[in-house]
């Protein structure tokens, strides 16, 4: 005699397949070294942009030397602007320019927008080694004092000067901040014929516009 | 606004560059970009969202943000979630996607039961993450390209594929085909609902997106076309596949805090901190790109 189906057996059933898709992958070739850079580093810089005992300046400060150590600004430079960085390569002068600009830009974005995410905590929980010793992607937790806990993954180099973070992707699908910025840019330059000069004058005066907003905000 | 922040996407057409000295470089994600050849038409349609989502939909998003507390907007978002499993399931069925779909079965028979209708998220802290899926996506991993990109007043940027995917889901939903009594008001109260609790889960990332300032129909793009890409791969990037960095070797930039705006424009402060060297020797390693495609 069959046995009817109960609703706590299909319950069950449906329960233990949902257990099954907990099974973990395979993990990829991890870099305890990488992991250890991001988990200290990553701690300091976001602490901070909250450091309650410092003043608005001594905390821009303090933040931008730490940005500046922790991410390769040069690098992100010159990627961000994709295809047209060849008359960077021609043209030393204006690579410098360029880079300072962007550079103040970024983190003036960093300080402005990751407000909240300050005192944030950093739990590394892997990471997987694109060329070996020298490239790799880490994988956190970022809990913020409010709100949910986001997963952020780190895209870190390894040069002469040590690692550098190049590009942060954030959320579960992992969004490549860096990838959206290199896209504004692009189409900036698309429609203005590659004008360089004209992007750093709209950036410098974004870079005005939020460096007023953070020091009436402290 | 669906998929904005779910945001954050990458189109088919590699769009020529458009000037003689463009080149291709390591990285250049763009290869694989922006598919917008009806940007005028987009940007008109832009305006018109624009000025609804101010007039209406923002304030709206607001004071729901004011008039509610945090713990019910969850309760609100996980119900309306739970309600979307169904298609979820059916799109990781149709990508092959065998874990996630017992992963949306599983979450599915807790919320409901456990979590008392949906509206609370207990499979989530028994190993059970959230995930989203919709025929869109099922179409990109079955290489349908995206097609151009489109901007739809009150529902956000999206393609010709993913609009297409998103009628495909209405048709995977079974409460399309309920029949009991209001049954209309309720579909209409859902999405009525469902875009007031979107709008308001947006509220943060979209003030971040105007406070930057510059082009805000190009930041939208961006982050859509980015994120969307992101979004179809599962968070499962080939690490092989992220884009190289170019090989310099240089010390960092003197710092500028105001990237050489006019000192009247913000307070400079005296002691900026100094980096050692401004040598510069950019090694020209211009190799080809890995970008990936899509």
């Amino acid at each position: 005699m069959t046995r009817p189906v109960t609703r706590a057996t299909f319950l069950s059933g449906l329960i233990g397949l949902g257990a099954l898709a907990t099974a973990p992958d395979a993990h990829a070739a991890r870099n305890s070294d990488a992991e250890t850079y991001v988990q200290t580093n990553a701690t300091a810089a976001l602490a901070a942009l909250g450091n309650p005992n410092a003043s608005s300046t001594q905390r821009q400060q303090q933040f931008q030397r730490l940005m500046t150590q922790f991410a390769d600004m040069q690098r992100i430079a010159i990627y961000v602007v994709g295809r047209y960085r060849g008359s960077l390569v021609e043209d030393t002068a204006l690579r410098r320019e360029w880079q300072e600009t962007f550079q103040a830009f970024a983190i003036a974005t960093y300080e402005d927008q990751f407000e909240n995410m300050s005192g944030a905590a950093v739990r590394v929980v892997g990471s997987e080694e694109r060329t070996a010793g020298r490239d790799v992607v880490v994988d956190s937790q970022v809990r913020p004092p409010r709100g949910e806990p986001m997963r952020v993954q780190w895209r870190v180099l390894r040069s002469d000067n040590g690692w550098k973070v190049t590009d942060i992707a954030v959320g579960r699908d992992g969004v490549w901040l860096g990838q959206i910025q290199q896209r504004q840019f692009l189409a900036q330059l698309d429609s203005n014929r590659g004008d360089i000069r004209a992007l750093m004058t709209d950036l410098r005066g974004r870079t005005t516009t939020m460096r007023q907003r953070i020091m009436a905000r402290s | 606004m669906r998929g904005l922040v779910s945001i954050m996407v990458l189109a088919a057409c590699l769009a020529a560059p458009t000037i003689a000295s463009a080149q291709e470089a390591p990285g250049d994600v763009s290869a694989a970009a922006s598919s917008d050849p009806w940007e005028g038409f987009n940007r008109g349609l832009f305006s018109v969202h624009q000025a609804v989502d101010g007039a209406v939909l923002e304030p709206v998003a607001r004071g729901y943000r004011v008039a509610t507390p945090r713990l019910f907007r969850a309760g609100v978002s996980n119900f309306l979630r739970n309600l979307k499993s169904p298609v979820i399931f059916a799109n990781d069925v149709l990508q092959g996607e065998v874990n996630r779909a017992g992963a949306t079965v599983g979450r599915f028979a807790i919320n409901t039961t456990l979590g008392v209708a949906g509206i609370f998220d207990p499979a989530t802290s028994m190993g059970l993450e959230r995930h989203d899926e919709d025929f869109g996506q099922t179409l990109a991993v079955w290489g349908v390209p995206s097609g151009p990109y489109i901007f739809v007043p009150l529902f956000g940027p999206t393609t010709l594929r993913d609009g297409a995917g998103q009628i495909v889901d209405v048709a995977l939903d079974p409460l399309t085909y309920a029949d009991f009594d209001d049954a209309d008001t309720v579909r209409a109260a859902r999405g009525i609902i469902s875009g007031i609790a979107q709008r308001e889960a947006l509220i943060d990332q979209i003030d971040s997106f105007e406070a930057q300032g510059g082009d805000l129909y190009v930041t939208y793009r961006s982050a859509y076309e980015v994120s969307r890409e992101a979004a179809i791969q599962n968070g499962r990037v080939d690490v092989q596949d992220l884009p190289d960095f170019d090989d310099i070797d240089e010390a960092p930039v003197t710092n500028t805090p105001n990237g050489g705006a006019s000192a009247e424009a913000i307070q400079q402060q005296p002691d900026q901190i100094q980096e050692a060297g401004n040598s510069v020797a950019l090694k020209e390693a211009i190799a080809l790109p890995k970008s990936k495609q899509d």
